[in-house]
């Protein structure tokens, strides 16, 4: 069996070695940089991306020197390249959903246990959504207060179940349908419209640096 | 009714105590009566032995029922029946029949007697045919050379056995009915109390478990402690009977998430906004720590989701995690038995799912 091929992408070294050294058995990480610019510079080939969403810390610094690219745009321009998965210390951020809709893959916490980044990482290595649960239950009360109606029936419930934490298959159960990729894209879905619909509302709730979304980056 | 304890065996105790104080009334009534009865009766033997009898039989249920405290329709009540009829035939049939209108009369106070003591414990139409029967032998044995103008108040008397078998019958029926209810209620309430305390108790049972573990992980064993203050506190508040008094029950959640930091837990309870009863939001709070308890100790998962709404019908809590699971419910799964009768009290109901390495969910679910 041959594992994922990942490429670590975040501004912390100890992160990305510290990633490299736990997913030992679950994927191989082929390539480490500490912005997309750095792995523009020199691409691999891989099936997959993680990546941070935060590449702005203080000193960190492109080849050039440069600030680096962050957010929604780092996910657009990886997403020319790789499949991305976004780990992220703030999974419960509306920010995410923007991201998805600029075509990221997966979305998993920094908090979650290796396990779950394990199953992120085969699930978007299939080519699958990996929606963070804690990510889904915030888009699934979104949904419900402020975007009422923007959301199919089954969306919304596999949104829900999503928020429950349970996985494609047990979703597919619920709902009634009979493949797990059907519940796949109602969540890919789902994500991507409430992430176009909450750019101005994710700028303003997330305490977060701004220019973490950019309009322009997605659809 | 083997309970001493019980309303019910207390109604029985009653029927014996009456029965015995009323044969001591016939019993001194006989030994007032006998200087009269054997002075004029014609065969002072015959009635004398009847007497007798009839002391001997009512000795004998009185000892056999105060023991083992309850009237029965056994040999010694027949023998008490019969005793009765030869006491009517001896005690009446040799005395002038004008001693049937005084006190003397002591045959007719001991077989109405025996009739109460047949109606309260045989069935209505049992109570119906021995009561008529002693009526008939005592009109029998009555009905002779009477003195004018009296068969009115002899009918009466017969009468009397019909009358007063059926009341012991009816009286002491609804009697038993009512012991029966309040034994049933009093049973409820054990129960109940039972119960609560089963529920209070498994969470600490649980924690002292985990805490006697020589192998028990640091991390789960500092959140274990801080757990264990906090359960020690509402024992407390239990066995003094204070009731807890929140509403909040998201609140209630995220607090109780803080004790399971060595969980892999996510909380999703953002979509929960309604405001239960104090009793209720307890016991779903007591449910969800239940469920998770049982998630530390069994389910080695590597994620936990506990998730909560509400909307203007219902509200629903889940805990749901990728561990184990279970194929069938294992044998005092303090869960189920304690989570289910404990919600079902306020009618909210308890869905237990899980599969072998899947997961397990648990559903709680209420309408507002």
């Amino acid at each position: 069996v041959t594992l994922p091929q990942v490429v670590v992408i975040d501004d912390h070294r100890m992160w990305r070695e510290g990633v490299r050294a736990s997913l030992g058995g679950v994927a191989d990480v082929v390539a480490s940089h500490n912005c997309v610019e750095a792995y523009l510079a020199h691409p691999v080939a891989a099936d997959l991306v993680l990546l941070d969403l935060q590449l702005d810390s203080p000193r960190n610094r492109t080849p050039t020197g440069a600030t680096p690219m962050i957010g929604t745009t780092a996910v657009k321009t990886m997403t020319d390249h790789l499949p991305v998965l976004i780990q992220t210390s703030v999974p419960g951020d509306l920010i995410l959903a923007a991201c998805v809709a600029a075509g990221a893959l997966g979305v998993v916490g920094k908090d979650a246990p290796v396990a779950t980044l394990g199953d992120a990482i085969r699930s978007v290595h299939r080519g699958e959504l990996y929606l963070d649960t804690a990510l889904a239950g915030l888009l699934s009360v979104y949904a419900r207060r402020q975007h009422a109606g923007l959301l199919g029936d089954q969306q919304a419930s596999a949104l829900k179940y999503r928020a429950q934490g349970l996985s494609l298959a047990q979703i597919a159960g619920m709902i009634g349908v009979e493949d797990p990729k059907t519940v796949h894209k109602y969540l890919k879905t789902a994500t991507e419209r409430l992430g176009m619909h909450s750019i101005d509302e994710a700028a303003r709730r997330s305490g977060l640096a701004s220019g973490l979304v950019n309009r322009v980056d997605l659809p | 009714v083997t309970d001493r304890g019980s309303t019910a065996s207390g109604v029985e105790r009653l029927a014996v105590r009456v029965y015995i104080y009323a044969r001591l009334m016939n019993l001194a009534q006989i030994v007032l009566a006998l200087p009269a009865v054997l002075h004029q009766s014609s065969h002072p033997v015959a009635s004398l032995g009847a007497a007798f009898v009839c002391l001997i039989t009512g000795g004998r249920i009185s000892r056999v029922a105060s023991r083992r405290g309850f009237l029965a329709a056994d040999r010694y009540l027949a023998a008490d029946v019969l005793a009765s009829v030869l006491a009517l035939g001896a005690g009446l049939f040799f005395v002038p029949s004008a001693q049937l209108f005084t006190w003397v009369n002591w045959p007719y106070a001991i077989s109405l007697l025996t009739a109460v003591a047949v109606g309260v414990t045989v069935s209505r139409w049992a109570t119906g045919v021995v009561a008529l029967g002693l009526m008939a032998v005592y009109l029998l044995n009555a009905a002779r050379d009477l003195p004018a103008g009296s068969a009115g108040t002899i009918l009466t008397n017969g009468l009397a056995y019909l009358a007063f078998a059926s009341i012991g019958h009816v009286l002491l029926g609804h009697m038993r009915n009512l012991a029966a209810l309040a034994d049933a209620g009093r049973e409820a309430e054990r129960q109940l109390a039972l119960e609560r305390a089963r529920r209070h108790l498994h969470g600490p049972k649980s924690l002292l478990e985990l805490l006697s573990r020589d192998d028990l992980d640091p991390e789960v064993r500092r959140a274990v402690r801080a757990d264990a203050v906090l359960a020690a506190a509402e024992l407390q508040g239990f066995l003094s009977g204070v009731a807890p008094a929140t509403t909040e029950l998201a609140r209630e959640l995220r607090e109780l998430s803080n004790l399971f930091s060595d969980l892999p837990l996510v909380l999703n309870v953002d979509a929960l906004d309604a405001d239960l009863t104090p009793e209720l939001t307890f016991a779903v709070r007591e449910a969800v720590r239940t469920a998770l308890q049982n998630v530390r100790e069994h389910a080695e998962a590597s994620q936990v989701v506990l998730y909560a709404e509400s909307d203007q019908r219902g509200w629903e809590v889940t805990v749901n995690d990728d561990g184990r699971g279970f194929a069938a419910q294992p044998e005092g799964f303090g869960l189920a038995t304690l989570v289910r009768s404990a919600l079902a009290e306020f009618g909210a109901t308890t869905e237990i799912t899980s599969e072998p390495n899947v997961g397990t969910t648990v559903l709680l679910r209420g309408v507002l």
